[in-house]
Protein backbone atom coordinates (compact mmCIF):
# COMPACT_ATOMS: atom_id res chain seq x y z
CA UNK A 1 0.00 0.00 0.00
CA UNK A 2 3.09 2.44 0.59
CA UNK A 3 4.64 1.82 -2.41
CA UNK A 4 1.42 2.53 -4.34
CA UNK A 5 0.78 5.69 -2.20
CA UNK A 6 4.55 6.35 -3.37
CA UNK A 7 3.87 5.54 -6.87
CA UNK A 8 0.65 7.80 -6.90
CA UNK A 9 2.61 11.19 -5.39
CA UNK A 10 5.47 10.15 -7.82
CA UNK A 11 3.31 10.46 -10.96
CA UNK A 12 1.38 13.65 -9.08
CA UNK A 13 4.41 15.25 -8.98
CA UNK A 14 5.70 14.51 -12.66
CA UNK A 15 2.03 15.71 -13.92
CA UNK A 16 2.76 18.90 -12.70
CA UNK A 17 4.09 21.41 -15.85
CA UNK A 18 7.81 22.65 -15.05
CA UNK A 19 7.21 26.20 -14.99
CA UNK A 20 9.01 27.70 -17.95
CA UNK A 21 9.39 24.68 -19.62
CA UNK A 22 8.86 26.54 -23.32
CA UNK A 23 10.02 29.61 -22.29
CA UNK A 24 12.53 31.19 -25.06
CA UNK A 25 10.57 29.20 -27.90
CA UNK A 26 9.34 31.13 -30.73
CA UNK A 27 6.02 29.77 -31.57
CA UNK A 28 5.89 28.30 -35.28
CA UNK A 29 2.56 28.10 -37.38
CA UNK A 30 -0.58 27.92 -34.63
CA UNK A 31 -3.58 25.85 -35.87
CA UNK A 32 -6.89 26.26 -33.19
CA UNK A 33 -10.30 25.71 -34.15
CA UNK A 34 -13.40 27.54 -32.83
CA UNK A 35 -12.66 31.01 -31.45
CA UNK A 36 -15.20 32.43 -29.88
CA UNK A 37 -16.16 35.44 -27.70
CA UNK A 38 -13.45 36.96 -29.63
CA UNK A 39 -13.17 38.77 -33.16
CA UNK A 40 -10.55 36.95 -34.01
CA UNK A 41 -10.86 34.21 -36.17
CA UNK A 42 -7.42 32.14 -35.77
CA UNK A 43 -4.12 32.49 -33.95
CA UNK A 44 -2.88 34.61 -37.02
CA UNK A 45 -5.41 37.71 -36.10
CA UNK A 46 -3.35 38.03 -32.97
CA UNK A 47 -0.53 39.36 -34.86
CA UNK A 48 1.70 41.69 -33.06
CA UNK A 49 -0.09 41.34 -29.76
CA UNK A 50 1.16 40.20 -26.46
CA UNK A 51 -0.79 37.27 -26.14
CA UNK A 52 -1.72 35.18 -22.81
CA UNK A 53 -2.58 31.60 -23.50
CA UNK A 54 -4.07 29.71 -20.86
CA UNK A 55 -4.46 26.13 -20.81
CA UNK A 56 -7.69 24.99 -19.35
CA UNK A 57 -10.48 22.16 -18.98
CA UNK A 58 -13.99 22.14 -17.72
CA UNK A 59 -13.11 19.47 -15.35
CA UNK B 1 -10.73 31.48 -14.12
CA UNK B 2 -12.33 34.93 -13.16
CA UNK B 3 -8.46 36.36 -13.24
CA UNK B 4 -8.58 36.22 -16.95
CA UNK B 5 -11.63 38.62 -17.00
CA UNK B 6 -9.64 41.17 -14.94
CA UNK B 7 -6.16 40.49 -17.26
CA UNK B 8 -8.28 41.24 -20.39
CA UNK B 9 -10.17 44.33 -19.14
CA UNK B 10 -6.94 45.65 -18.08
CA UNK B 11 -4.71 45.42 -20.44
CA UNK B 12 -6.55 45.04 -23.71
CA UNK B 13 -6.10 48.39 -24.62
CA UNK B 14 -2.38 48.25 -23.87
CA UNK B 15 -1.87 45.34 -26.69
CA UNK B 16 -2.73 42.13 -24.98
CA UNK B 17 -4.90 39.23 -26.28
CA UNK B 18 -5.87 36.57 -23.90
CA UNK B 19 -7.46 33.42 -25.04
CA UNK B 20 -8.08 30.24 -23.08
CA UNK B 21 -7.55 26.83 -24.88
CA UNK B 22 -8.87 23.51 -24.60
CA UNK B 23 -8.72 20.19 -26.04
CA UNK B 24 -12.20 19.36 -24.67
CA UNK B 25 -15.54 19.18 -26.25
CA UNK B 26 -16.98 22.30 -27.19
CA UNK B 27 -20.75 21.32 -25.33
CA UNK B 28 -19.20 21.14 -22.05
CA UNK B 29 -16.71 24.05 -22.42
CA UNK B 30 -19.47 26.33 -23.71
CA UNK B 31 -21.45 25.49 -20.41
CA UNK B 32 -18.67 25.65 -17.95
CA UNK B 33 -17.91 29.51 -20.05
CA UNK B 34 -21.32 30.34 -19.21
CA UNK B 35 -21.32 28.66 -15.43
CA UNK B 36 -18.01 30.41 -14.50
CA UNK B 37 -18.99 33.89 -16.59
CA UNK B 38 -15.91 33.84 -18.45
CA UNK B 39 -15.72 37.01 -20.86
CA UNK B 40 -12.92 36.47 -22.69
CA UNK B 41 -12.22 35.00 -25.59
CA UNK B 42 -11.60 30.90 -26.23
CA UNK B 43 -10.59 28.05 -28.92
CA UNK B 44 -9.92 24.64 -29.57
CA UNK B 45 -6.78 23.28 -29.15
CA UNK B 46 -8.11 19.74 -30.99
CA UNK B 47 -5.85 16.82 -30.25
CA UNK B 48 -3.47 19.03 -27.87
CA UNK B 49 -1.19 19.55 -30.57
CA UNK B 50 -0.26 22.80 -29.37
CA UNK B 51 -0.11 22.00 -25.75
CA UNK B 52 2.04 19.34 -26.47
CA UNK B 53 4.31 21.51 -28.72
CA UNK B 54 4.60 23.99 -25.26
CA UNK B 55 5.38 21.32 -22.66
CA UNK B 56 2.33 21.79 -20.87
CA UNK B 57 1.38 18.36 -18.66
CA UNK B 58 -0.87 20.09 -16.18
CA UNK B 59 -3.76 22.38 -16.39
CA UNK B 60 -4.26 25.24 -15.65
CA UNK B 61 -1.26 26.39 -17.05
CA UNK B 62 -0.48 29.94 -18.72
CA UNK B 63 1.75 30.94 -21.48
CA UNK B 64 2.96 34.46 -22.32
CA UNK B 65 3.95 35.19 -25.70
CA UNK B 66 5.35 38.51 -26.93
CA UNK B 67 4.40 40.63 -30.03
CA UNK B 68 7.72 38.98 -31.56
CA UNK B 69 5.97 35.46 -31.33
CA UNK B 70 8.24 34.47 -28.64
CA UNK B 71 7.16 32.57 -25.34
CA UNK B 72 8.49 34.88 -22.56
CA UNK B 73 6.42 33.49 -19.49
CA UNK B 74 5.19 29.93 -18.47
CA UNK B 75 3.68 28.67 -15.23
CA UNK B 76 0.84 28.07 -12.71
CA UNK B 77 -1.15 31.67 -13.65
CA UNK B 78 -1.69 32.14 -10.07
CA UNK B 79 2.36 32.68 -10.58
CA UNK B 80 2.04 35.68 -13.57
CA UNK B 81 2.01 38.82 -12.00
CA UNK B 82 1.15 42.27 -13.35
CA UNK B 83 4.71 43.43 -13.27
CA UNK B 84 5.50 40.62 -15.71
CA UNK B 85 2.60 40.84 -18.29
CA UNK B 86 3.63 44.98 -17.94
CA UNK B 87 6.93 44.07 -18.83
CA UNK B 88 6.26 42.43 -22.28
CA UNK B 89 3.64 44.60 -23.48
CA UNK B 90 6.53 46.82 -25.53
CA UNK B 91 6.08 47.10 -29.20
CA UNK B 92 2.68 45.49 -28.64
CA UNK B 93 -0.15 46.55 -31.04
CA UNK B 94 -2.58 48.50 -28.89
CA UNK B 95 -5.71 47.60 -31.70
CA UNK B 96 -6.07 43.37 -33.13
CA UNK B 97 -6.06 43.32 -36.19
CA UNK B 98 -9.74 42.08 -36.01
CA UNK B 99 -10.98 45.50 -34.29
CA UNK B 100 -9.04 47.75 -37.03
CA UNK B 101 -11.42 49.86 -38.48
CA UNK B 102 -12.61 49.57 -42.05
CA UNK B 103 -10.11 52.25 -43.73
CA UNK B 104 -7.21 50.44 -42.56
CA UNK B 105 -8.23 46.96 -43.76
CA UNK B 106 -5.47 47.26 -46.56
CA UNK B 107 -2.80 47.30 -43.00
CA UNK B 108 -4.65 44.33 -41.28
CA UNK B 109 -4.52 42.48 -44.49
CA UNK B 110 -0.74 43.00 -44.97
CA UNK B 111 -0.74 42.04 -41.26
CA UNK B 112 -1.78 38.88 -41.41
CA UNK B 113 0.14 38.52 -44.09
CA UNK B 114 3.07 39.55 -42.10
CA UNK B 115 4.39 41.92 -44.82
CA UNK B 116 5.34 44.94 -42.28
CA UNK B 117 6.65 46.93 -44.82
CA UNK B 118 3.19 46.75 -46.68
CA UNK B 119 1.29 47.56 -43.23
CA UNK B 120 3.20 50.39 -42.52
CA UNK B 121 2.76 51.88 -46.40
CA UNK B 122 -1.14 51.24 -46.13
CA UNK B 123 -1.22 53.04 -42.57
CA UNK B 124 1.22 56.04 -43.86
CA UNK B 125 -2.18 56.75 -46.10
CA UNK B 126 -4.39 57.34 -43.27
CA UNK B 127 -5.62 60.20 -41.31
CA UNK B 128 -5.47 59.13 -37.91
CA UNK B 129 -1.31 59.02 -37.38
CA UNK B 130 -1.53 56.65 -34.84
CA UNK B 131 -1.24 53.50 -36.46
CA UNK B 132 1.47 53.57 -38.15
CA UNK B 133 3.31 54.99 -34.87
CA UNK B 134 2.30 51.60 -33.28
CA UNK B 135 3.65 50.09 -35.90
CA UNK B 136 6.86 51.43 -36.22
CA UNK B 137 7.28 50.99 -32.44
CA UNK B 138 6.41 47.22 -32.82
CA UNK B 139 8.83 46.30 -35.74
CA UNK B 140 11.62 48.65 -33.55
CA UNK B 141 11.34 46.40 -30.39
CA UNK B 142 11.16 43.25 -31.81
CA UNK B 143 14.87 44.44 -33.85
CA UNK B 144 15.81 45.92 -30.55
CA UNK B 145 14.67 42.35 -29.10
CA UNK B 146 17.17 40.66 -31.98
CA UNK B 147 19.99 42.95 -31.10
CA UNK B 148 19.92 42.20 -27.43
CA UNK B 149 19.31 38.30 -28.19
CA UNK B 150 22.67 38.37 -30.34
CA UNK B 151 24.50 40.74 -28.00
CA UNK B 152 23.97 38.24 -25.24
CA UNK B 153 24.89 35.58 -27.34
CA UNK B 154 21.99 33.63 -27.75
CA UNK B 155 22.76 32.84 -31.22
CA UNK B 156 19.47 30.52 -31.41
CA UNK B 157 17.35 32.76 -30.79
CA UNK B 158 19.09 35.46 -32.82
CA UNK B 159 19.05 33.37 -35.96
CA UNK B 160 15.99 32.30 -36.31
CA UNK B 161 14.39 35.91 -35.30
CA UNK B 162 16.63 37.69 -37.75
CA UNK B 163 15.84 34.94 -40.71
CA UNK B 164 12.15 35.47 -40.04
CA UNK B 165 12.25 39.24 -39.75
CA UNK B 166 14.74 39.93 -42.54
CA UNK B 167 11.18 37.99 -44.64
CA UNK B 168 8.59 39.92 -42.68
CA UNK B 169 10.44 43.53 -42.95
CA UNK B 170 11.71 43.18 -46.76
CA UNK B 171 11.18 46.71 -47.45
CA UNK B 172 11.93 48.63 -44.41
CA UNK B 173 15.51 49.24 -42.97
CA UNK B 174 14.87 46.69 -40.05
CA UNK B 175 14.94 44.44 -42.40
CA UNK B 176 18.37 45.10 -44.00
CA UNK B 177 19.52 45.06 -40.23
CA UNK B 178 17.91 41.57 -39.52
CA UNK B 179 19.56 40.39 -42.98
CA UNK B 180 23.11 41.79 -42.07
CA UNK B 181 22.64 40.16 -38.77
CA UNK B 182 21.67 36.56 -39.82
CA UNK B 183 24.34 36.48 -42.62
CA UNK B 184 26.89 37.78 -39.49
CA UNK B 185 25.62 34.02 -37.46
CA UNK B 186 26.09 32.64 -40.40
CA UNK B 187 29.89 33.59 -40.96
CA UNK B 188 30.49 32.97 -37.40
CA UNK B 189 32.19 29.46 -36.35
CA UNK B 190 31.56 30.56 -32.68
CA UNK B 191 28.34 31.17 -33.08
CA UNK B 192 27.62 28.28 -34.60
CA UNK B 193 29.13 25.94 -32.13
CA UNK B 194 26.80 27.70 -29.06
CA UNK B 195 23.73 26.73 -31.59
CA UNK B 196 24.90 23.47 -31.56
CA UNK B 197 24.74 23.44 -27.84
CA UNK B 198 21.84 25.63 -27.63
CA UNK B 199 19.74 23.04 -30.01
CA UNK B 200 21.00 20.01 -27.88
CA UNK B 201 19.24 21.91 -24.55
CA UNK B 202 15.96 22.44 -27.04
CA UNK B 203 15.87 18.51 -27.77
CA UNK B 204 16.41 17.86 -23.69
CA UNK B 205 13.63 20.28 -23.38
CA UNK B 206 11.10 18.64 -25.70
CA UNK B 207 11.84 14.91 -24.23
CA UNK B 208 9.02 13.94 -22.24
CA UNK B 209 9.29 13.43 -18.71
CA UNK B 210 6.84 11.07 -16.94
CA UNK B 211 8.95 9.30 -14.48
CA UNK B 212 11.43 10.15 -11.46
CA UNK B 213 14.01 7.96 -13.87
CA UNK B 214 13.30 10.29 -17.09
CA UNK B 215 14.42 13.46 -15.21
CA UNK B 216 17.67 11.68 -13.72
CA UNK B 217 18.93 11.17 -17.45
CA UNK B 218 17.95 14.59 -18.72
CA UNK B 219 20.02 16.06 -15.85
CA UNK B 220 23.07 13.43 -16.71
CA UNK B 221 23.12 14.95 -19.99
CA UNK B 222 22.64 18.61 -19.19
CA UNK B 223 25.08 18.47 -16.75
CA UNK B 224 27.70 17.19 -20.13
CA UNK B 225 26.42 19.93 -22.25
CA UNK B 226 26.76 22.45 -18.79
CA UNK B 227 30.56 21.16 -19.28
CA UNK B 228 31.01 21.01 -23.26
CA UNK B 229 29.73 24.66 -23.64
CA UNK B 230 30.89 26.46 -20.37
CA UNK B 231 30.91 29.95 -20.22
CA UNK B 232 27.96 30.22 -23.14
CA UNK B 233 24.39 30.72 -23.29
CA UNK B 234 24.13 27.00 -24.09
CA UNK B 235 25.50 25.93 -20.37
CA UNK B 236 23.45 28.63 -18.96
CA UNK B 237 20.36 27.18 -20.49
CA UNK B 238 21.42 23.35 -19.48
CA UNK B 239 21.85 24.67 -16.20
CA UNK B 240 18.10 26.69 -15.90
CA UNK B 241 16.74 23.38 -17.14
CA UNK B 242 18.67 21.35 -14.59
CA UNK B 243 17.30 23.08 -12.11
CA UNK B 244 14.25 22.87 -12.82
CA UNK B 245 14.33 19.25 -13.13
CA UNK B 246 15.94 19.06 -9.69
CA UNK B 247 13.05 21.13 -7.96
CA UNK B 248 10.13 19.23 -9.58
CA UNK B 249 12.55 15.96 -8.00
CA UNK B 250 12.98 17.52 -4.50
CA UNK B 251 8.80 17.96 -4.42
Amino acid sequence: MRNLLLGIAALAMFATPATGQSVGKTLGKVELDGFTQTGARSYDDLVGRTVLIEFFAYW
Amino acid sequence: MPHLNELDEKYASRGLSVIALTSEGAGQTEKWIEQNGAKYGYAYDKGGKLSRELGVSGIPNAVLVNPAGKVVWQGGPTGLTDDVIEQHLGGALATPVFEMPKEASAVAKSLRARSFAKAISAADGLQDPSLKQSLEAMVAAQIEALKAAHADGDFLTASETAKRLAKEMNGLDAGVEAKAIAAEIGKDSAAKRVMKGQKAVRKLQDAPVKQPKDAAELIKKLRKIESKFEGTIAARDAADYRGRLEDMMRR
